[in-house]
């Protein structure tokens, strides 16, 4: 059989658009992140998110409709405007707008709110809240801890002083340096000129695979990202 | 023997179709840029191009494997198109190289300058044998790139990659080396066909590989062959064509420039098609496989 140039066009196309198509139909296709965050995997909230994985590119609006909270209550939550475009607006640009304040209060600060919010499993740990969601919190979960009250009453902020910047601005940095996130994988740690003992150090354990993120090892391993992010920080810190 | 067919007027239908994805491409780019700078292009989907680059899909495999995750950057659309690609450099080779891939083809229409201001030199700057070895370096770079990438989980060729460069190089996003590299192969461009293709690009190298089991080979008839070299002289990749008769070189871009509706003036003697040419038992024409 022969393959004349003129019918190599027609192949081509029939290829490539009809496989496309075909991953389109099947939901195989995919040109963006999948903004879907792991399941819990045991226990009695198995198979429903985990909010300890929104990631910081994760916008309010994914936030609302993964986890069912409506978005004004994550924007009054966070002392954002009501006019806020939620479908632009990313949990980590919380940072930029916080970034006056002594505590820290970011992506982090969203899993911690949507976790006690919607009463799901949490590690706490060193990130801070507003005023506002800590009072939201304890409105919609009368169920909370002893220990939760107590973290919720240690880590609220007034940032009712704050005065954010007009636009959503993401952090920028100097560079060449690294800035630890969802995408960090160990090797981008060693590049950075840490040492295999020092990140085992802050793990506690050995260091998996070096394609690896960070962030999926903290999650399959059940330790506070933010926990391990600011320890390895502070490693890399001249 | 038939008379040579009179040349054709016009542009040959594989640079209409290197038009079409190398646009398709740049408004894609230009329209992620745009998206990212808060400017709304109606109809124009906000696609990033390692979105749309099989080679992603490639890289990414062994992520996908070992961790059930896409290296970063790098979603499922990479791998459905890495797929694609494979499935029609099965039936009929390389053809991403020789027909969609815009970097081949702006290295391709640079080259035409440069063949006026050559003439005859230009694709023979090398010494055979110094270009017969660096041929095989694609493959260290293959290597290279699929082995920095399992181990770092992040997509480091794009340091390098004069493709990213080409289409992003007013976005201050790409890497200083993957502009000078960008450069290095746009000016040999001028001094020999394809540079980049012949010597170092990744995904060329393993696409090259389906020349020695794609269904469509080209395939050259002895029988009615003149030897006159005109397919040789065609063959952008410098593919002895004239002295094999079932062409399996892992250089060949299944561009079609020395076949029968080319350069080749004899009909039906250079042709792509499945049924295998019998190499004639004793035949000054016959060669080494390429």
């Amino acid at each position: 059989m022969r393959q004349r140039q003129k019918f190599v066009p027609i192949v081509i196309f029939a290829v490539l658009l009809g496989g496309i198509g075909l991953a389109k139909l099947t939901g195989v296709w995919a040109t963006t992140t999948n903004r879907n965050p792991a399941r819990y995997n045991s226990g009695s909230f198995a198979g429903q998110y985990n909010p300890a994985d929104i990631r910081g590119s994760y916008t309010f609006a994914d936030v609302a409709r993964l986890f069912g909270i409506d978005e004004q209550v994550l924007l009054s939550a966070f002392a954002l405007p009501a006019d806020t475009d939620t479908s632009q607006y990313r949990t980590r640009d919380l940072e930029a707008r916080y970034a006056n304040l002594d505590q820290e209060i970011g992506n982090e600060s969203v899993q911690v709110f949507v976790a006690l919010y919607k009463q799901l499993p949490v590690v706490l740990d060193d990130t801070a809240l507003p005023e506002q969601a800590v009072d939201l919190i304890r409105g919609a979960n009368p169920d909370l801890t002893q220990e939760q009250r107590g973290w919720l009453q240690a880590h609220e902020v007034d940032v009712s002083s704050v005065s954010p910047p007009a636009e959503t601005v993401s952090s920028t940095h100097a560079a060449g340096e690294i800035q630890i996130n969802g995408k960090t994988t160990f090797q981008n740690l060693l590049d950075a000129g840490l040492s295999r003992q020092q990140i085992e150090s802050v793990l506690g354990q050995a260091m998996p695979a070096t394609n690896q993120t960070v962030k999926d090892f903290c999650l399959a391993e059940n330790l506070p990202f933010s926990d391990v992010k600011n320890a390895l920080m502070v490693l890399l810190s001249p | 023997m038939k008379p040579a067919k009179s040349l054709k007027k016009g542009w040959p239908i594989r640079t209409w179709v290197q038009l079409v994805f190398f646009a398709w491409i740049a408004v894609l780019a230009v329209g992620k840029g745009l998206a990212e700078a808060g400017v709304d292009i109606p109809f124009l989907p906000e696609v990033s191009l390692h979105a749309v680059c099989p080679f992603g899909g490639v890289v990414t495999l062994y992520n996908l494997a070992t961790l059930g995750r896409y290296v970063q950057k790098i979603h499922a659309s990479a791998v459905v198109l890495m797929a694609l690609v494979f499935g029609l450099a099965v039936l009929l080779g390389p053809v991403f190289c020789g027909w969609v891939c815009p970097l081949g083809s702006i290295q391709e229409w640079i080259g035409k300058i440069g063949r006026k201001l050559l003439g005859k030199r230009y694709n023979r700057v090398l010494l055979p044998r110094t270009d017969r070895v660096l041929r095989y370096a694609r493959y260290l770079v293959l290597v290279w790139v699929v082995y920095v990438t399992a181990r770092s989980g992040s997509l480091i060729f794009s340091d390098f990659d004069p493709y990213y460069a080409l289409f992003h190089f007013w976005t201050g996003e790409v890497a200083p080396t993957a502009l000078v590299i960008l450069g290095l192969t746009l000016a040999g461009s001028l001094l020999t066909e394809r540079p980049w293709c012949k010597y170092a690009c990744p995904y060329g190298a393993l696409l090259g590989l389906f020349n020695k089991i794609r269904l469509f080979k080209v395939r050259r008839r002895p029988a009615s062959c003149i030897n006159c070299k005109l397919c040789d002289r065609a063959c952008p990749m410098n593919i002895s064509v004239s002295t094999d008769t079932n062409i399996t070189d892992h250089q060949c871009i299944s561009c079609y420039a020395c076949t029968s509706e080319n350069a080749c003036p004899v009909p039906d003697t250079v042709v792509v098609e499945t049924r295998a040419v019998k190499r004639p038992a004793e035949s000054g024409q016959t060669g080494g496989s390429l």
